[in-house]
This record gives structure tokens, C-alpha cells and sequence, in this order.
């Protein structure tokens, strides 16, 4: 398989539970990771975060290489650039909603930071609330937040970890249509992990299905759904239409 | 009233509790995050003050730095005066004894923010020691100053540990505590309850202010 | 990387500069000198170091405690210049080791008392008659006294009782105060019937006011030879002290206290 732009991920590894998978996104594509719960989603992402380290493997992204076994290479969360959208939002509860995304800003002059952030909330749809805490902010505003905190860093990767789980079906609606125009917009890999199987069939170029810690087939959605690889894949496919 | 006394248990107070800032901060937090094997065995060790007899204590410190040892010599070599019953013997001393006074509500602080919390900071660009800065500082100051508050009060407290390594040489170890019990030999029964309601109130207002901030530790991350 | 921070912390925390000091110890510096003394000395002591200072404006701090516990930390090294021992025992005991100028002075000779605080169901007489009866009739719930390992009082307070046939039964009433104006402060308070304190601070108002005392003839232990002797490190201040304690003014005080004063013993 050839070196794709976008991210490659080659991972095995024991901890926190034992995984062995192996995955890619090119840019401007959108990869959903799916997968009953306690299969290992995201820790993968974790993974791919830097977050976790894995045993042996390799994982590139836009020309980098982040994690490499073989070689030793292994940077830190903060010398990869990805936009990580975390299921409980992780926002800093001691920040305004503008400084929360002006945290992600350390990179850019300081002069810039406070517009660029501001910029960003607004693409949000969020202008007016710069100034609240996350308290202050209901679920789907505090994911809007997160969200523009993650593209503030200027990512190389975005990964997004559970976003419809805590969601009602309004802010449902409306993160579906935010993920889809960010997917034209940027020109990067994105991956998602879910175990919601309809938002990632609607959403997602390229689907993977984990379980246990292993992929299990990769392909379009329509692809798996209509020639699962082994009877497991039709069951979790069966189950995630529930 | 012996003011030099108090002076002396206050100054005592304020240093070990500058000392036990960055010991502290630096023990709590590594204690809420690291994922060490030998992270328990860490705990109980530095536990051991809270519950060791204060004179089994001034008997250990007193062969670790006392006269004959060779920590006394070199502190004694270098400075001209002797570790043991000088205010840096006793300040050595307050501080071991207070490092799980310290330790714990720093510790339990630190654990209080979400790990998630910490991982959105590295994912954000933010260096371990930005995020040491930038977030667990401010998210754990009210136990990190509940828990010097906490050590200071029990500083003001301490007896058989400073008596043992100390002595009572007015003006260098003899604090408020050992003042009050040199009262009562002296049948200065009036001075000495002067002191002891001192530091009763003294020791009540340290725990409202421990209180108050252990409230904050917990409206924070609520 | 938190360990290298912490020993960072640790680091210049030693260069703090060594905690400000009242006054240090080195006597070169001019600071007023510590003088350790025997607990059975502290009102005769208090009051001739007061005329000390109203004469020759010079302070002396004090540091109180049993003879036995002050020498163990002159040993250690405490910062004292001038010591006065309840027992010249311990004295020579440091003049040996070197720890002192000379062989020191005598100072006094001491006495003991049995005292009985007000309301006591004991009553105090120098023959301890009562403290006899008392035994028998098992009015004796506590007696006082210092404790003999290191403390002169103590030691001689054992020697009467044992003289009088009364240290065994008394075993299980006794509690043992950690020098003797501790000992004295135990006797004064109840649950103690009495004990046998210094005589010096049985003539002490503080104490005299709260009970009643008689004074042991001398035959019945071994005489309490208090002895005073300058450390090594004394410097001047304290030297002065030494030599005005042998002066007629302090000599009355000590006199007043019930001391025998030395060249006045027969």
C-alpha cells in the first residue's frame, strides 16, 4: 500500500486493552471508526493522538512520521498537530469559551490570538457567548466550542471521539451539517469513532469496523453493508441499525 | 504573652510552608499521575508523620542530624553551629513532619481534574510544563493552599518532634507550644492559658479556611 | 522531570539564607548568651538574672530542664555557655569529654521538701510520718517525684524513701515528673497527694501558695552538690554571669531560696 497523504495509522499494543489495527485516511476525506463498545475506538484514536503508546507500529500524517517503533520516534501529544474533539468536550473549566480556543492559538503571534479565536467562535455560530464559562454553556454550544478549539490548533488530522453520543436529536441535526461543510472545507483527515452506525454510514467515506480491538473489514459503507466480510461484520452492522 | 515565642513559631510556620510549596506540589502531583508500580508504596512512606509517635520521629531525625552524625558534622562544618537544636534543625524536622499534611490535599486536588481535561491541554499545544502552569495550578491552587494552610496551623502545634531536636532555647526553638508547657512547670498558669486560647483560635481559624477552600476544590470540578 | 523540579526546589531552599535569629550562638557575634540550668534553680535563677540585666543591661536567656536532659544536649552540641547542674556528677561528666573551661564552681547545696498541696488528705512533717500512715491507710492515690534517671531531685528523692523503708510500697503511687519543677507542678495539682520537691521551689510564692512544704534533714540522702561551669564556647557576657553568681547579691537570693551556699556548710 502505497504512503497516503493523509493519516496512516499501523498500530498493536497491550494497554490499556489489546489492540492490533491498522488504518488510513487520505485528506478531505472523512474515516469512521465503528464499533461496539469496549473495542478498543478510543484508545486507536488515542493512539493516533499520542495519547497512548503503542507497542509496535507506525503512524504518519501529512508527510510526518509521529510514531515509529522500529525507529524509536515517538512525539508528544503537543508536537503533533491534530484537532482532538474529545466525547465529554474536556474544555477548560477555569477559561471563557474564547479563552479555551486561544489556548489552542500558542502557535500563532500573540497579537493575532485573540481575533483568530474570536473568528473562529463565530464560525462556530457561537458570537456573543465568548465570554462565558463552559458551565454556562449548554451540550451542544460546549461541543461547538471544542470543536473550534480543535481546528484552532491548525490540525494536520482531525479526530473526533463519540460526537453524537450525548447529543440530543436537534443538536444531532445540526453537528451532522457542521461535520459535513468542515469535510469540504478542510482538506484533512477525519476521523471519527462512533457506535452509531447510521450518522457514520450518512457521513463517512471510508468506514473501519472494530471490535475487540481488531479491524475487521474496511471499505465505503455501502460496501460493508452489502458484502460484510465474515458473519461478525453483518451481525455488528445488524446490531448497529438498532 | 511570649511574643518572641510566637515570632519564632510563626517565622517556623512560614518557612517550612515555602519549603513544602514546590515539595509538595511537586510529590501531590506526581502521586495523582503517575502510573508507577511503586506509587503505593511512595504513599504510604510519606504518610508515615501522620501516624508515627512524634517522639519516634525527633528520635530518627535527631540520628540523622544530630551531634555525632555525619549530616550534623558537614551542616556544622559549613555553617559554624550545630543542625540539632538550631531553627534550621527544627525547620528540617517541621517539614518532614508535615509533609503528609501537605502532600494529601495537593494530591487529592491534582486527581480531582479530569484527566481528559489534561490530555485537550497536550492535544492543544500546550508542553507538559504549560500544562503544569496553565492548568493543573490553577485548577488545584484551593487544596495546594488548604493543604500549606493545614501545615502551617500544625506547625504552630508541633511539640515532642521539636522538643527532641530543638530543645527549648528561647529565641531559636523554644516555640509557642514548648513556651506554654515551661509555663505550667513555672506555676504560670495565667500565661499559659494566655497562650494555649492564642493558639486554640489561631488553630480554629486554619481549619475555617481549610474548610472553605475544600468547599472550592469541590464547586470546581463539579 | 517532576523529581528534577523537585530537587530544584529542594536546592535552593538550602540557600536560603539560615533563619533569622533572635541572636545567634556564637558569642563573637554579641548575642545575648543561653545558659542552661537545672529546673530545681528557676525562681532563685529568674531573679538574680533580672538584677543581672537591671545592672549591667547585658540580657541572659535561660533554658530550663533536668540536669540529666540539659547535659545529653550539651553533648549534642547545644548552643549553651554556661551550665548549672543539680549534681556535679554530670558536670565533671562534661569536663571530661572537654566539653568545659574548668571543673567548674560549686554553687550551691540543695535541699528537698515534701509538699502537699491544699486540701491534700496527706500532711507534710520532715519525718514523713504521715506519708507513713497515709501508705497504710491507703490514702495515697499519687505521689510525686522527679524522675531519678536524670534528674538529681529525683535521684535523692528515691534515696530518702529507701532510707525510710518507703520506696517499694510507694512504687505503684508514683508519678515521675521529667525534672523537678515538673515534679513540683505534678504535687501541686491534683489527683497527687504531694511529693518531694526541691526545697527552692517550695519557697517559691507561686508554689507556697498553693500548699504546705517541710524540709527533709539532709541526713536522709546524699547531699545535692550543685555545680556550675563554663562551656567551651562561653563567651563574655555569660563569663560575667559566672563570676556575679559568686557575688554577695546573688548569694543572698540563693540564700533566700533555701540554698546552702558552699563555704557556709559546716
Amino acid at each position: 500500500m502505497g504512503e497516503r497523504e493523509g493519516l496512516d495509522v499501523r498500530v498493536r499494543g497491550e494497554q490499556p486493552f489489546a489492540f492490533d489495527a491498522a488504518f488510513g485516511c487520505g485528506t478531505a476525506e472523512m474515516l469512521a471508526i465503528v464499533g461496539p463498545s469496549g473495542s478498543g475506538k478510543s484508545t486507536l484514536l488515542r493512539c493516533v493522538a499520542g495519547l497512548v503508546t503503542p507497542r509496535a507500529g507506525r503512524i504518519g500524517c501529512g508527510g510526518e512520521v509521529w510514531f515509529d517503533a522500529a525507529s524509536g520516534v515517538d512525539l508528544p501529544p503537543h508536537r503533533r498537530r491534530v484537532g482532538f474533539v474529545f466525547q465529554s468536550y474536556a474544555l477548560f473549566p477555569h477559561r471563557t469559551a474564547l479563552g479555551n480556543v486561544a489556548m489552542a492559538l500558542g502557535h500563532a503571534p500573540v497579537a493575532e490570538r485573540d481575533e483568530r479565536a474570536r473568528r473562529l467562535l463565530a464560525k462556530m455560530h457561537l458570537e456573543g457567548l465568548e465570554q462565558r464559562r463552559p458551565a454556562e454553556l449548554s451540550g451542544g454550544e460546549q461541543q461547538r466550542v471544542a470543536l473550534a478549539r480543535a481546528l484552532a490548533r491548525e490540525p494536520k488530522a482531525m479526530l473526533l471521539d463519540e460526537p453524537f453520543a450525548a447529543v440530543d436529536r436537534a443538536t444531532r441535526k445540526a453537528l451532522f451539517r457542521e461535520l459535513a461543510s468542515l469535510r469540504h472545507e478542510l482538506s484533512l483527515p477525519i476521523v471519527l469513532v462512533t457506535h452509531d452506525l447510521d450518522e457514520a454510514e450518512r457521513l463517512a467515506d471510508q468506514m473501519c469496523i472494530l471490535d475487540c480491538g481488531r479491524v475487521l473489514q474496511t471499505g465505503a459503507p455501502r460496501e460493508i453493508r452489502e458484502h460484510p466480510a465474515s458473519a461478525q461484520v453483518a451481525g455488528l452492522v445488524d446490531a448497529g441499525d438498532d | 504573652m511570649d511574643r518572641s515565642a510566637l515570632a519564632l513559631s510563626f517565622r517556623l510556620g512560614a518557612f517550612t510552608v515555602l519549603l513544602l510549596l514546590p515539595i509538595g506540589v511537586a510529590l501531590g502531583r506526581w502521586l495523582a499521575f503517575t502510573r508507577l508500580r511503586g506509587k503505593g508504596g511512595a504513599e504510604v512512606a510519606l504518610s508515615l508523620p501522620l501516624v508515627l509517635p512524634p517522639t519516634v520521629l525527633g528520635y530518627y531525625l535527631l540520628l540523622a542530624f544530630g551531634g555525632g552524625s555525619a549530616l550534623g558534622r558537614g551542616f556544622e562544618a559549613i555553617f559554624g553551629h550545630t543542625l540539632a537544636f538550631s531553627f534550621e534543625g527544627l525547620l528540617a524536622a517541621s517539614v518532614i513532619a508535615n509533609l503528609p499534611f501537605a502532600i494529601q490535599p495537593m494530591q487529592r486536588s491534582f486527581e480531582g481534574i479530569a484527566p481528559e481535561i489534561r490530555e485537550a491541554a497536550a492535544c492543544s499545544g500546550l508542553s507538559p510544563w504549560q500544562v503544569l502552569g496553565r492548568i493543573d495550578l490553577p485548577l488545584a491552587w484551593p487544596g495546594i493552599a488548604g493543604g500549606l494552610v493545614l501545615a502551617f496551623a500544625h506547625t504552630l502545634g508541633e511539640f515532642g518532634v521539636v522538643l527532641m531536636v530543638g530543645g527549648s532555647i528561647p529565641g531559636e526553638t523554644r516555640t509557642a507550644s514548648i513556651v506554654i508547657y515551661d509555663r505550667v512547670q513555672a506555676f504560670d498558669t495565667a500565661g499559659a492559658g494566655a497562650m494555649s486560647a492564642l493558639l486554640l483560635v489561631l488553630s480554629i481559624v486554619a481549619l475555617g479556611v481549610v474548610q472553605l477552600l475544600s468547599s472550592r476544590v469541590g464547586r470546581r470540578h463539579g | 522531570m517532576k523529581i528534577r523540579r523537585a530537587l530544584a526546589c529542594l536546592l535552593l531552599a538550602g540557600l536560603l539564607p539560615p533563619g533569622s535569629r533572635a541572636a545567634g550562638p556564637n558569642p563573637a557575634a554579641g548575642a545575648s548568651p543561653i545558659v542552661a540550668a537545672a529546673a530545681d534553680v528557676r525562681f532563685a535563677l529568674d531573679e538574680i538574672v533580672a538584677r543581672f540585666q537591671a545592672e549591667t543591661r547585658k540580657n541572659i536567656r535561660i533554658s530550663y530542664g533536668s540536669s540529666g536532659e540539659l547535659t545529653r544536649q550539651i553533648e549534642q552540641g547545644a548552643p549553651f555557655e554556661m551550665f548549672l547542674a543539680a549534681d556535679e556528677s554530670y558536670v565533671f561528666r562534661l569536663a571530661d569529654a572537654g566539653r568545659t573551661r574548668d571543673r567548674g564552681t560549686l554553687y550551691a547545696i540543695g535541699r528537698l521538701a515534701i509538699f502537699v498541696p491544699r486540701g491534700s488528705a496527706l500532711r507534710a512533717d520532715a519525718e514523713l510520718r504521715d506519708l507513713r500512715a497515709a501508705l497504710a491507710e491507703g490514702r495515697i492515690v499519687r505521689f510525686a517525684i522527679a524522675n531519678p534517671e536524670h534528674a538529681p531531685y529525683g535521684r535523692a528523692a528515691e534515696q530518702v524513701l529507701r532510707s525510710q523503708g518507703l520506696w517499694e510500697p510507694l512504687q505503684p503511687f508514683l508519678v515521675l515528673g521529667e525534672n523537678a519543677s515538673q515534679a513540683a507542678q505534678f504535687a501541686s495539682a491534683g489527683p497527687a497527694q504531694g511529693g518531694l520537691i526541691p526545697w527552692s521551689l517550695a519557697l517559691a510564692p507561686a508554689v507556697s501558695a498553693l500548699g504546705e512544704s517541710a524540709l527533709l534533714p539532709e541526713a536522709m540522702h546524699e547531699p545535692l552538690r550543685q555545680r556550675m561551669v563554663l562551656l567551651k564556647s562561653a563567651g563574655k557576657d555569660a563569663s560575667a554571669f559566672y563570676a556575679y553568681l559568686q557575688q554577695p547579691a546573688a548569694r543572698d537570693i540563693l540564700k533566700r531560696f533555701g540554698f546552702l551556699l558552699p563555704d557556709e556548710t559546716p
